[in-house]
């Protein structure tokens, strides 16, 4: 199914077409996969989001509107939270991991490592750049809150801080990262 | 800007990164109409924050993957399942039970593996399947609780299951109000009008929440099974709202 959009493959998996659940497989599942690594840092848990994500996809039959976004972002938002969730769920099974192997795990996975199989984009990503110009603790929240899912009370514990310069921090981050995507999207 | 105002900006970064009881997130929104500031820094979290997952290097997945993943989804409805199922009382039942052992199969055949397969990353790996899921049990959220104003799709299901050397009973929660704080949902087993506690969960954004407790001896017969939502995990009794109830066991099926 070459031509069909993103859309109408969703609108044929509600049907119960489950060639479309395969398409939209092939189609996403590098994106998908890729994600829940990023996040969860281990291939067996990368493994479960993503067949909890198509799960759900099928099972729940899950309503994309492509008026409000691109497949993608919708695609990935649910990766993402299934992605957290599943990460919450070890977190409670676990001790608490200090802060200092949460550097160390983010560090490792932006490494060569040799039982990963990454395909290095020869362009570094846009984010990737912008992502450079925030400090140290800058880069620490945003790690902390959107790829590891820790709330802004615990990342406020974490660092023995007020919750409120956290907060001061993310938008300092976000700002910066606005201000050089822009730039970035003038310099393109 | 008045003090309620001044703490609604407070918690913006709590409501855009989905942190927030119903109550919190509807005042922020309502706040969000009439505060510039709280206007700008939305705008700010929306232009960035999707952004974010582009800092994602491409991975290709791994070659079973695929099999992993969409086997347990295509071969599922199989005649043999249909077959077994088909003495459920109505067909609207009937397609609810296979979608959830659907789900069940699905995810049970990672989780229940899971440990098994860590490790081996780049051998071969085959799909495991549970044996089969028995005693299935439909949850219907209760929306008397009226904590489902903003979820019309809840839903769970309990249900036992075996594999070749393990025996668990699993419950599972779709579209369900995330937990806060030290809230814990707790899965209650009721048989001859006596109630005992199964365990607890916790359920994220995403709305989805599992419980699995480990069999050692069994699990004698259930006549129903209620999931509450409870201040902490150390309820001996339901102190909480009821959120889901179960219906009658519908049937047993192989997975």
């Amino acid at each position: 199914m070459p031509n069909h959009s993103d859309g109408e493959l969703m609108r044929q998996l509600r049907e119960g077409r489950r060639d479309a659940l395969a398409e939209l497989y092939d189609r996403h599942v590098r994106l998908v996969y890729s994600f829940a690594v990023r996040v969860a840092g281990s291939e067996s848990l990368a493994r479960e989001i993503v067949q909890l994500v198509f799960t759900r996809l099928w099972a729940t039959k899950a309503e994309y509107d492509s008026s409000k976004g691109a497949y993608t972002s919708w695609l990935i938002t649910m990766t993402r939270h299934i992605s957290i969730d599943v990460l919450r769920r070890e977190r409670r099974h676990q001790a608490m991991v200090p802060i200092d192997d949460i550097n160390e795990s983010y560090g490792s996975l932006n490494s060569d490592n040799p039982e990963s199989v990454f395909i290095r984009s020869d362009q570094q990503s846009v984010i990737a750049t912008a992502s450079r110009r925030l400090s140290q603790p800058q880069r620490r929240v945003i790690e902390l809150l959107y790829w590891k899912g820790y709330t802004l009370n615990e990342i406020a514990e974490m660092g023995g801080e007020p919750v409120g310069t956290v907060k001061s921090r993310l938008h300092q981050a976000l700002k910066t990262l606005r201000r050089h995507l822009q730039g970035l999207r003038e310099e393109s | 800007m008045n003090n309620r105002e001044t703490s609604t900006c407070e918690v913006l970064f709590e409501y855009l990164s989905g942190e927030g009881s119903d109550m919190q997130r509807k005042r922020v929104e309502r706040h969000l109409a009439t505060c510039s500031s709280c206007k700008e820094d939305a705008a700010l979290w929306g232009e960035v924050w999707d952004r974010l997952a582009d800092d994602v290097e491409l991975i290709e997945p791994p070659a079973d993957l695929k099999e992993y993943v969409l086997g347990p989804l295509m071969e599922s409805t199989n005649d043999k399942q249909i077959k077994k199922t088909s003495t459920l009382r109505n067909r609207i039942y009937l397609r609810w039970a296979i979608g959830t052992a659907i789900v069940l199969a699905a995810f049970l055949s990672g989780w229940l593996f899971r440990d098994a397969q860590s490790g081996i990353s780049g051998q071969e790996t085959s799909v495991q399947t549970p044996a089969n899921i028995e005693t299935l049990f439909r949850l219907s959220a209760v929306r008397e609780s009226g904590k489902f104003d903003d979820s019309t799709h809840a839903y769970g299901v309990a249900c036992l299951v075996r594999s070749d050397n393990k025996e668990q009973f699993v419950v599972y929660v779709f579209g369900s109000p995330q937990t806060r704080g030290g809230e814990a949902y707790q899965v209650w087993l009721l048989k001859d009008g006596k109630r005992t506690s199964a365990g607890t969960f916790t359920v994220g954004a995403s709305g989805i929440g599992i419980m699995t407790l480990p069999l050692t001896e069994g699990i004698s017969d259930i006549d129903a099974v209620g999931v509450t939502l409870e201040p902490d995990s150390h309820s001996s009794s339901p102190r909480g709202p009821k959120m889901f109830g179960s219906s009658q066991p519908a049937t047993s099926g192989d997975a």
